[in-house]
């Protein structure tokens, strides 16, 4: 994964907390679906991804 | 960025990729079983969500500008909101076991020990509670 990629994931992070908030707009939810089908990653694998990046620098 | 102890740094790696569950979620709601309690556990939730988002976003802007931005103090402004939100997930963690010791079974506020006051362990209790959620959410609704 690219820095660029690590970014991507971890704009999906801030998306997956405000959605499971109940605060999510359509616009966060389309741009969720659009990482999943950009990085072809289920929203499970993301959530893997995000939690990893975000302990490694923590 | 948080600066850990070397000895902090060392149990997290040894820990892997995930954050070690203290409590476990599910064990904590099943506690709290009045409408007080219910409504200071989501609060404690909706917190712990909101400082998972400003870590996300903050790391991403790091990410973003190689760690080198700071245009009209934008880094510290971004510091500051994340430090207002983490201080109101401890309130809201010591709020929701002061209640639920006075509950009448002193066994509900064991959890809290495990935790300790550390700032940097409150916060990685705060993201693990975020991750547990989301992922639960996420296992109810498909996405």
């Amino acid at each position: 994964m690219s820095a660029k990629d690590d970014q991507v994931i971890l704009r999906y992070g801030e998306l997956a907390a405000i959605k499971a908030r109940g605060e999510a707009t359509r616009d966060n939810l389309l741009e969720m679906d659009q990482i999943r089908k950009d990085l072809n990653l289920t929203d499970m694998e993301l959530i893997d991804k995000v939690e990893r990046l975000v302990k490694k620098n923590y | 960025m948080h600066h850990l102890q070397p000895q902090d740094k060392a149990d997290l790696a040894r820990s892997g990729e995930r954050f070690k569950i203290i409590v476990p979620l599910k064990a904590l709601e099943a506690q709290c079983d009045t409408p007080i309690l219910k409504e200071l556990f989501e609060n404690m939730v909706n917190d712990a969500l909101r400082y998972a988002e400003s870590v996300c976003r903050f790391q991403r802007i790091v990410t973003a500008t190689a760690g080198i931005f700071d245009e009209q103090g934008e880094r510290q402004a971004i510091e500051d909101v994340r430090g207002n939100i983490h201080d109101s997930f401890i309130g809201s963690v010591n709020i929701l076991c002061r209640m639920m010791l006075r509950s009448g079974n002193p066994e509900k506020g064991s959890w809290r020990n495990l935790i300790g006051e550390d700032r940097a362990a409150l916060g990685r209790f705060a993201l693990t509670i975020a991750f547990e959620y989301i992922r639960r959410e996420s296992e109810g609704g498909a996405t």
